[in-house]
């Protein structure tokens, strides 16, 4: 354990000072301040753009509209940003050879491939979760009567854990290939795939992407919280899958 | 008791054989030169003795302990310096020492304690930068540096020196010195001259064999120069001995390294000698040297691979 814990600090010095932290602080900073901004003066600026009878036609803003811009941003812009922020770190590891003297004095490939994720995971749930109060907060100061429902709670889980099943494929795909136009594709590869599956009804709602499409529907109670806790089982499954496979490839390969 | 010992270890990469079989030994307390061209399979067989890579065939152990691929306790015995040590440019030297300490298991106390005295050791003792900033002859004491870090029984270099300037070189090959009293190095390379200057025993790898193994002496008294160097006292005189008809013969092959030196590569030792004392003694020349020349690791190293 030694061993992960030392890699594991290596890993957020690491973040740190190539400034992973502070882009992915920055951009879901911006998205928390942004989501209920735009929610609420966006039919202001509307109004004010478009003809007397449309500008009337333009429903008034709630809280609601606020959560919209934040999954929207989150699992478009936000999981997009977090697959390319992290695809790159198996293969310099490759690249440059750095991680040789630290197998060689006993680092197990099994830390390697756990600290990363854990590190890359912990950023993400930083500024996810960062995001996610800034965006809370707006959207009470906005909309006072905004209560804190356990729908939105696991709606908002279920974005983070998506984005945990992102980092896991990454670090897989950057092993399976060594480098991170691998890592991209595969973890690409995977999420078309399964956007394409959501299609069959029979198996949609253990569908991971259900996390990440899902979110107004289980906030608004028209999809049931049953599906939602199925598809998150399904993808909490497939992030140890794919972290086994990663360590599995890894212990195999020849440095 | 050996360091090291490869019994028969054999390795192909796709249909490529790099190691054919080869058996190697080195003994504790020895700075070991491994010899071979480039792409002659030195690399691989550093990365089979530290399991980062699989035998086809063969056996390899270190102070005793069987090593294999992916199971490597043995390596808490060894130190790995990589032909071009990479760091992660953006740690420090002592938290780049620190993270090698802490993954070795190392008490938090003597990592510090460690890496001061290396540090001082490789001549980085006041350096705070980061290691990205560093030149190439730094990183590779720092290399050196980290792994000498958890006192390792055994030394491993791979091509420590050949991308270095001289005078990195030169430092590089006064730290294996010094480590050599307590450590046994084994230390791979092209470049003869660093081996002549540190090494007291040596393996000569080519096409995937050992081809020589022992101490250095003995190997190149297994391989006697038939040359003489003979210097004059001026170039007039070096023009005199050229003269001489016996030279003419087809015995001989003359190098003329410098206006006043003059190297003979004969066939016969004997003759030669008789025939250059008598020309000498005839023309009433007296050179200011006359050697029987030692043979260089370099001719040695030619005639075997040849």
């Amino acid at each position: 354990m030694s061993g992960f814990f030392a890699f594991f600090k290596k890993e957020c010095v690491s973040q740190k000072r190539t400034y992973k932290w502070l882009v992915l602080g920055l951009v879901f900073l911006l998205f928390g301040i942004l989501n209920p901004l735009a929610a609420k003066f966006l039919p202001d600026i509307l109004g004010s753009i478009l003809p007397g009878s449309l500008a009337s036609a333009i429903p008034e803003s709630v809280a609601l509209d606020s959560w919209q811009q934040f999954f929207k941003n989150s699992t478009q812009m936000g999981l997009l940003l977090l697959a390319i922020l992290f695809s790159g770190q198996m293969s310099r590891e490759y690249t440059q050879g750095t991680l040789l003297p630290l197998l060689t004095r006993g680092l197990s490939r099994t830390s390697v491939v756990f600290a990363k994720f854990a590190a890359a995971a912990a950023s993400w749930t930083v500024a996810y979760f960062l995001s996610f109060g800034v965006t809370y907060l707006y959207t009470l100061y906005f909309w006072p009567d905004t209560t804190f429902t356990w729908q939105l709670f696991l709606s908002v889980c279920g974005v983070w854990e998506f984005g945990l099943f992102i980092l896991a494929l990454a670090l897989l795909g950057g092993i399976a290939f060594r480098n991170s136009y691998g890592a991209l594709l595969l973890t690409g590869g995977i999420i078309i795939v399964l956007f394409l599956l959501a299609a069959i009804p029979a198996i949609n709602e253990w569908n991971p992407v259900v996390l990440v499409s899902q979110n107004l529907g289980l906030i608004q109670n028209s999809v049931a919280c049953g599906t939602f806790l199925a598809a998150g089982g399904i993808t909490a499954a497939l992030t140890l899958l794919a972290l086994m496979g990663a360590c599995i490839l890894f212990k195999r390969q020849q440095l | 008791m050996n360091a090291l010992e490869l019994n028969g270890i054999s390795k192909q990469f796709a249909d490529r054989p790099v190691l054919n079989g080869i058996d190697l030994a080195v003994p504790e307390g020895s700075v070991f030169g491994f010899l071979g061209a480039n792409g002659a399979g030195k690399t691989t067989t550093m990365k089979l003795i530290l399991g980062l890579i699989k035998a086809d065939a063969g056996s390899i152990s270190v102070f005793g302990e069987t090593v294999g691929f992916g199971r490597t306790p043995s390596n808490r015995l060894i130190g790995f310096l990589p032909d071009v040590p990479a760091f992660y440019p953006y740690l420090r030297p002592k938290e780049y020492l620190r993270l090698c300490g802490e993954i070795s298991g190392m008490p938090k106390s003597e990592v510090q304690a460690r890496s001061d005295e290396l540090l001082q050791l490789v001549g980085l003792a006041g350096e705070n930068r980061r290691i990205g900033g560093f030149s190439r002859g730094m990183k590779q004491r720092l290399g050196i540096a980290q792994a000498l870090l958890h006192s390792p029984r055994l030394l491993i270099c791979d091509e420590p020196t050949s991308a270095l300037d001289p005078i990195g070189r030169r430092e590089i090959l006064s730290i294996l010195e010094k480590v050599r009293v307590k450590t046994t190095v084994l230390f791979s390379t092209h470049i003869l001259s660093d081996v002549e200057s540190i090494c007291d025993r040596i393996a000569i790898l080519h096409d995937g064999k050992i081809l020589e193994s022992g101490s250095l002496q003995d190997i190149k008294a297994a391989h006697p120069t038939n040359s003489f160097l003979l210097t004059f006292q001026t170039a007039d005189d070096q023009a005199r001995f050229l003269a001489a008809p016996f030279l003419s013969g087809s015995g001989f092959r003359i190098e003329t390294p410098d206006a006043v030196s003059i190297i003979l590569h004969t066939n016969s030792l004997e003759q030669a000698e008789l025939n250059i004392l008598s020309f000498l003694q005839q023309e009433r020349l007296l050179p200011r040297k006359m050697e029987l020349m030692e043979p260089t690791l370099e001719r040695v190293f030619l005639e075997v691979v040849r």
